[in-house]
């Protein structure tokens, strides 16, 4: 095992004091930024750019990559306290963490999370580890062909999100996939839908919408119907810990987030988002506790959040063998390789094996110490939701309003957070569910945007969806995961 | 922590200058350079390294970077030409890219709107094919082009950016139509590189430098470079040498607001002409494989409306840009 | 997903009582529908060989919003209508308090008037107060001063620590 030895030589790296130090360091400040919507790893790592600019660069990458796995763990606390996800791929996570938070399982959410992305991020770093290689010659046979067959199965996921109406369902993915419409249209430069407004050009910000419908639309909501009198919340129901229970219903989900999420996250065009909508909707079809699912159902904690931390290790894959940045926070890393004058890709390994082992060797330390300084502080984190009513609303509020004003400085990315969220109040008001429209704005412009392009490489032959075998696996999956639940009630019947 | 330490090195410096006796009338205390677009890309660390090298070199003691991202730059174009009555203290970073967005967004404000400073670093495009395409030589693949344009598929970065120009300047040259050609935007060099790697499009066009690790290690072959003549230390032959008449640089500038007078004008020249010439800039461009492409002033500015008639019109024959 | 007409809404009970607010709802979203199909036709269109161009999308979108739409407008002209969502700091059998709505969302478009002038410190405060009471909180001392100290210390944890920029507008001849 040629990786075993030069991963112990990576640890002799990463487990010297002063990259002990990055790596808290990182983790500590991934965990604070990624609390607030907004502002994510990728604006994070980019500003500190200029002040590692005299470090040393393997203590500067030990400490990115601390912020970028510190990150992923910050969104899910926010995400389950306050329905406030901190960037896209935790969005699934506060649909039913937010919901057992509500109900007084906070505790439990946290920790699923917590240890879920552990096992995962470990997991999904040996993966790394060991078969990095190998992920990337398959991943390369990705065409836009095969990446619009897995938007189609990602799509339906959405089927688990409909709530009591299938019609109200899709009128609010539809919407989503409207909003996903705004900007330029990638493929001709054409604008669509911008009303005019230059800030528009690049399209609506997912994570002000998700903010929006979310966190501020349900202030509205809550203050317009508010339980008067004794509140009969309680933030902590039968112990802040996991429950044996909670145990047994977890582990699969986490064995089964990581194993979506590290693949999916490889890919160079699938980011983080894709493997948290196939693991939520896989867990709701497996669970023995279906009908718990949209009012605090445990396995969709655990599972969205392991693949969303498999997938985080996922990236790195493209990026070191191939020097591929494929979410924003890779890309970052990618201008700070440059920066100390290193060029990931093939020969990174070979070039400086030192650099490349020792960021390995830190995720794994990394992944350790965020679930030693996160798992105390969820007693601490609990304890968000005995502030009065009145003062949590109003904080979570200024909270959106900060991370939503320094995405861009602008006053129209306010004027959208708030409008999006009198919507998402509406939505509520007359029972359309408001995870669709975030699954639509996500999925529906990667989706339109691969469509197009496998049609153009084909000039405008579509059997190329049915043609390319990967294309035509994802194809027959997302069939079988709509058709499966209309014609069961057929088989039983006899 | 940042505010703190640049603050404080400020002063220093200021202190410095002060005894050192340097403050004639054509330095600057402090400076504000805009990015006009998110941190991480281009523009971003074009500005970031003009801020340390001039602040390292002590040429305008104290520097700040401020993005101001959105449609191609176009936004920050815009807040530049309305910014308020400009103490002269306030420069944009723009390239080519510029030119072509202000025309597809069909933007309100346009470089016209600003004043020229200076041109200072380019990067050639490549044109790359994947190691086991059947197309060995630029002539193989011009071949295959002129035969059926369609079936070539070309792989770059947004529609009217920098590569989708080349590809359609490229077609003018080889006697296509450039609304013919079938080119495949990507959001971003990586998904593109994706790919061309995994041989999902016939050919590439980037930046040099963003695919310079593919290239070297032999997974793509290179085979054409944009430059006027060979590049030192790039062993790839131009577009010129393979018989098409085409030269293009991805170049990157500075601008500054519309309402300068002359001895502000003068002054950020200058500035900008200290940068240029000092030993640090020139490492700079070095580790980064940019090319120096300095032009200032008036060079600049008849430059600058040179690009801007070329781009709009291959922009127009692509069809991108209504006429 | 199929678009028939669902049966498993709720018929409310003393049916057919129409609800405004769903009929305006249903109008909505085949007015949105309408405005994407509008919009649609204004995207130009360059040649491209996909032969799928920039408003093959919109108009689907368009289509299936005026669909959904006619099909609520069908369900709130029968009295169908559906329950809205549960929620343990939500109490359905209140009738829906519009002050406190409104409240907020003057509150809010406060903050986006006033954020560049006043500077973040004080809209967030200010905002702090007004959502607060909005939730009846009638603890007037309390409310802004929390607001102010909460933006104070989230103001230079931002600026001075991560370098981030907000805006300092009234404080900034503080220092801060």
């Amino acid at each position: 095992m040629e990786a075993l030895g030069a991963l112990l030589d990576g640890f002799a790296v990463a487990l010297t004091l002063p990259n002990l130090g990055w790596a808290l360091l990182g983790v500590t400040l991934g965990t604070v930024v990624g609390v607030l919507p907004g502002i994510g790893p990728a604006l994070t790592v980019a500003l500190l750019l200029p002040v590692t600019f005299r470090l040393d660069p393997v203590g500067s990458f030990i400490m990115f990559a601390g912020i970028y796995y510190g990150g992923m763990y910050g969104g899910s606390t926010t995400s389950i306290l306050l329905n406030t996800p901190g960037e896209s791929a935790s969005i699934i996570t506060s649909l039913e963490g937010n919901k057992m938070a509500r109900r007084g399982r906070g505790g439990a959410a946290l920790a699923t999370a917590a240890i879920g992305s552990f096992v995962a991020g470990t997991l999904a770093t040996a993966a790394l580890t060991f078969v990095a290689p190998l992920m990337v010659d398959v991943a390369l046979r990705f065409g836009p062909a095969d990446y619009f067959a897995l938007m189609v199965l990602a799509f339906t996921t959405v089927a688990s999100l409909l709530g009591s109406s299938v019609l109200r369902g899709v009128t609010s993915l539809l919407l989503g996939l409207g909003l996903g419409l705004v900007g330029i249209d990638l493929q001709t430069g054409q604008a669509r839908y911008t009303l005019g407004v230059p800030e528009m050009l690049d399209g609506v910000n997912v994570v002000i919408v998700a903010v929006g419908l979310f966190a501020v639309g349900e202030a509205f909501y809550v203050a317009s119907r508010l339980r008067r009198g004794d509140q009969d919340v309680t933030p902590i129901r039968g112990g802040v810990w996991m429950s044996r229970e909670d145990w047994r219903r977890s582990w699969r989900p986490w064995l089964r987030g990581s194993l979506l999420g590290f693949p999916l996250g490889a890919l160079p065009a699938g980011g983080a988002e894709i493997p948290t909508f196939l693991s939520y909707a896989l867990e709701k079809r497996l669970s023995k506790n279906r009908a718990e699912f949209g009012h605090g159902a445990i396995e969709g904690v655990a599972g969205p959040e392991a693949a969303n931390n498999a997938a985080a290790a996922g990236v790195l894959v493209p990026l070191l063998t191939l020097g591929l940045p494929t979410s924003a926070t890779a890309a970052i890393m990618l201008a700070a390789f440059q920066q100390f004058g290193l060029q990931p890709g093939p020969l990174l390994f070979q070039t400086s094996p030192d650099l490349v082992w020792g960021l390995i060797a830190s995720l794994y330390i990394g992944n350790a110490m965020l679930l030693v300084l996160n798992l105390p502080l969820v007693g601490l984190w609990v304890r968000l939701l005995f502030i009065p009513r009145p003062l949590l609303y109003a904080g979570i509020l200024v909270f959106a309003a900060l991370g939503t004003y320094s995405l861009n400085n602008s006053v129209i990315d306010l004027i959208t957070l708030f409008v999006i969220g009198f919507v998402g109040f509406l939505m509520r008001r007359y029972a359309f569910p408001v995870a669709p429209a975030v699954v639509g704005m996500i999925l529906g412009p990667m989706a339109e945007q691969q469509f197009r392009r496998a049609l153009s490489i084909s000039q405008g032959d579509p059997s190329v969806f049915v043609r390319e075998p990967i294309s035509a696996a994802f194809l027959a999956l997302a069939f079988l995961a709509i058709a499966t639940p209309l014609l069961a009630p057929l088989f039983r019947r006899r | 922590m940042r505010f703190v330490s640049d603050r404080w090195l400020s002063r220093f410096l200021v202190v410095g200058f002060a005894v050192a006796g340097l403050g004639s009338a054509q330095t600057l205390e402090s400076l504000r350079i805009m990015a006009p677009a998110s941190p991480g890309g281009g523009w971003d660390s074009t500005s970031r390294l003009i801020q340390s090298t001039l602040q390292d070199t002590g040429i305008v003691p104290s520097v700040e970077v401020f993005n101001v991202s959105g449609a191609g730059g176009t936004i920050g174009l815009a807040q530049l030409a309305s910014a308020e009555r400009s103490q002269g203290d306030l420069l944009m970073t723009m390239g080519l890219v510029m030119t072509g967005a202000v025309l597809t967004n069909n933007a309100a404000v346009t470089l016209a709107d600003t004043t020229p400073i200076a041109s200072i670093t380019a990067e050639y495009e490549v044109i790359v094919v994947p190691a086991d395409s059947p197309f060995q030589t630029l002539d193989d693949l011009l071949a295959a082009f002129r035969e059926d344009p369609g079936a070539v598929s070309w792989a770059g970065g947004s529609a009217g950016g920098t590569d989708h120009i080349l590809v359609g300047l490229i077609a003018q040259a080889a006697g296509v139509d450039p609304a013919g050609i079938n080119y495949i935007p990507f959001s971003g060099g990586g998904e593109a590189l994706a790919a061309i790697l995994g041989a999902q499009v016939s050919a590439g066009v980037a930046g040099y430098s963003e695919w310079a690790g593919s290239i070297e290690s032999g997974e793509l072959r290179a085979l054409a470079l944009s430059a006027p003549e060979r590049v030192e230390g790039i062993d790839v032959p131009t577009l010129i040498e393979g018989g098409v008449d085409v030269e293009l640089a991805n170049w990157r500038g500075l601008v500054a607001p519309p309402d300068l007078d002359d001895a502000q004008r003068e002054t950020l020249i200058s500035v900008v002409d200290e940068l240029h010439a000092s030993p640090e800039w020139e490492a700079v461009l070095e580790e980064n494989g940019w090319q120096d492409f300095y032009r200032s002033g008036d060079d600049f500015t008849a430059f600058l409306e040179s690009e801007d008639a070329r781009v709009g019109e291959i922009l127009a024959d692509i069809g991108l840009v209504g006429e | 997903m199929s678009q028939s007409v669902p049966t498993d809404t709720q018929q409310s009970v003393d049916a057919p009582t129409r609800s405004v607010g769903d009929l305006l709802v249903s109008l909505g979203v085949l007015a949105l529908g309408g405005y994407f199909a509008y919009g649609a036709f204004n995207i130009s269109v360059a040649q491209s060989y996909s032969r799928v161009g920039p408003r093959f999308f919109p108009f689907l979108v368009a289509a299936g919003l005026l669909l959904c739409g006619a099909l609520l407008l069908v369900q709130a002209l029968r009295g169908t209508t559906a329950l809205p969502e549960e929620g343990e700091d939500v109490d359905l059998d209140v009738p829906p308090d519009y002050r406190a709505v409104a409240v907020i969302g003057a509150s809010l478009v406060t903050y986006v008037l006033l954020l560049e002038p006043l500077g973040f410190v004080l809209a967030s405060a200010l905002l702090f107060w007004g959502v607060a009471a909005a939730f009846g909180s009638r603890v007037w001392f309390r409310d802004p001063l929390v607001g102010l100290v909460l933006a104070l210390i989230v103001y230079l944890a931002f600026t001075r620590l991560l370098g981030l920029r907000l805006p300092a507008g009234m404080l900034a001849p503080l220092g801060l």
